[in-house]
């Protein structure tokens, strides 16, 4: 049987190749058409993917030149400032090879590497459900505005503090406090003072989802599910060739510092009932959950 | 805690250090030190280290390394243990002082990366006598202290120690009750 980290780095790529594929890359069959693709947190977890696949790292890299001020800097920042330290190791070259072959100044970026734009990345425009996260930003413009106004679409009865979106979006709650304030005064969104506190709810869903246009089923939180993946698959690589009771601790570790990820994510931990089963437990867990994202079954 | 399950845990821990590239020293006393010495049977809820060792000398264990007690927290979860079940407990008796001999008494076990000294049962009767007087003779430290069947001689010892710890008048009546209720009647006269 092939070792865990190669079974769970299949399953990563081929999510990985499935949403790019969404957003217009060539060669991948596209699964992922009802669940609304995040850029940022993409672009990131492809980097840290790197050198695994060089083609889904071209590929990706196509369409960053290609389509890159449809992704926020800033929010990237934002998001490497709670990256993983592998995760933003692997960004440097990513985003300076970007920088590189575009006016783009993304952040993090250290040493491009060699590369030959293809130009195959290309998509005539953001009408797929699945790239509602891009078209709002086409609309709205690249910031925590188009971000604040896809989550309401996500869930339109959410009731939110800037705070609680500060989290959600990846902006900082200054820039979501003043973007919460622009969409008030435009109309869209209706502000409930609770306790010490402001809440803000959409006001005109219908409106704004028709201005929109067709929305996907699902709004997964790719960030907590890559930071799940990314997690998984360190632990499987760190620990190849260590005793299975030592094993089981770094799963145990692993999952104790994924908890608010697998909440976010809507994710159950496997039960250790025995320690001396929990790495075998966290082997089956961690490939059984590996394949249903990348199947597009969850 | 059984004898079985501490066993464990020392075991999963020292494999864990090891795999970390992570080195440790610790001094252990308290009732999972006597489990561990075969000396009492009852459960324990945590193994309590006293000092670590370091260019081979004892310092103290408060706090922990951070990467220590990542990985005593990282073992007890996978245990389903408490996240501190070893941990720096009584550290302050390293600052008091230690009984005259302590390091030379210690007896080593080696779980890869974890080397664990446990004071000697001599040394574990001044211990247990000092913490019996100071919470009564219906402690576990009492029933320990029984356990240990210490001889007068070895009593006398630790209540000199333990009086250099607390000289206070109160502290040594309380040890004179713990020394009379272990069949020393004239420990007033002797203590």
């Amino acid at each position: 049987m092939p070792a865990l980290s190669d079974r769970l780095q299949e399953g990563a790529l081929e999510l990985a190749w499935s949403l790019w594929a969404e957003l217009g890359v060539s060669g991948w069959r596209r699964r992922h058409v009802s669940h609304a693709i995040d850029p940022e947190p993409l672009i990131l977890f492809t980097a840290f993917l790197g050198d695994t696949d060089p083609r889904l790292r071209d590929e990706a890299t196509d369409w960053c030149i290609g389509y890159g001020r449809y992704v926020s800097a800033v929010r990237l920042r934002n998001l490497l400032s709670k990256a993983l330290p592998e995760e933003r190791r692997a960004f440097g070259p990513f985003a300076a090879t970007i920088n590189a072959h575009s006016t783009l100044r993304w952040p993090g970026s250290t040493d491009p590497r060699q590369y030959q734009r293809t130009g195959r990345a290309r998509i005539p425009d953001f009408a797929r459900p699945s790239l509602v996260v891009l078209r709002c930003r086409a609309l709205f413009g690249v910031g925590a505005r188009a971000e604040i106004l896809r989550t309401y679409l996500s869930d339109s009865s959410s009731s939110l503090s800037a705070a609680d979106l500060a989290h959600v979006v990846g902006y900082t709650k200054r820039n979501v406090a003043d973007a919460l304030e622009a969409l008030k005064m435009g109309g869209l969104l209706e502000v409930i003072p609770q306790r010490n506190q402001l809440r803000y709810r959409s006001a005109r869903t219908s409106e704004l989802a028709d201005l929109v246009g067709d929305l996907p089923g699902d709004f997964p939180n790719w960030r907590s599910i890559f930071r799940i993946l990314e997690t998984m698959l360190s632990t499987a690589r760190r620990t190849e060739g260590l005793n299975p009771s030592v094993r089981g601790v770094e799963a145990a570790r692993a999952l104790h510092e994924l908890t608010d990820d697998m909440r976010l994510a809507g994710l159950k931990a496997p039960p250790f009932a025995d320690a001396g089963e929990a790495w075998a437990r966290f082997e089956s867990w961690a490939v059984v959950t590996t394949e249903a994202w990348a199947s597009a079954a969850v | 805690m059984d004898q079985g399950l501490l066993d464990q845990a020392l075991a999963i821990l020292g494999d864990t250090l090891d795999a970390r590239g992570l080195r440790y020293e610790v001094v252990a006393i308290g009732g999972s030190g006597l489990m561990l010495l075969g000396l009492i049977a009852r459960p324990t809820k945590d193994l309590d280290v006293v000092a670590l060792v370091e260019s081979g000398e004892l310092v103290s264990a408060q706090p922990f390394p951070t990467p220590l007690s990542d990985s005593v927290a990282d073992v007890g979860r996978l245990l389903d243990l408490d996240e501190r079940w070893l941990n720096p407990g009584p550290t302050e008796l390293l600052r008091f002082g230690l009984p005259e001999g302590f390091e030379a008494r210690l007896g080593a076990r080696r779980y890869g990366g974890l080397t664990l000294h446990l004071a000697g049962r001599f040394d574990q009767i001044h211990f247990k006598l000092y913490a019996a007087a100071d919470q009564a003779t219906t402690s576990k430290h009492f029933a320990d202290l029984r356990a240990l069947d210490p001889t007068e001689e070895e009593l006398l010892a630790a209540a000199r120690w333990s009086q250099t710890h607390d000289p206070s008048e109160g502290f040594r009546q309380e040890l004179v009750r713990v020394l009379v209720a272990l069949g020393m009647d004239d420990a007033d006269a002797r203590a």
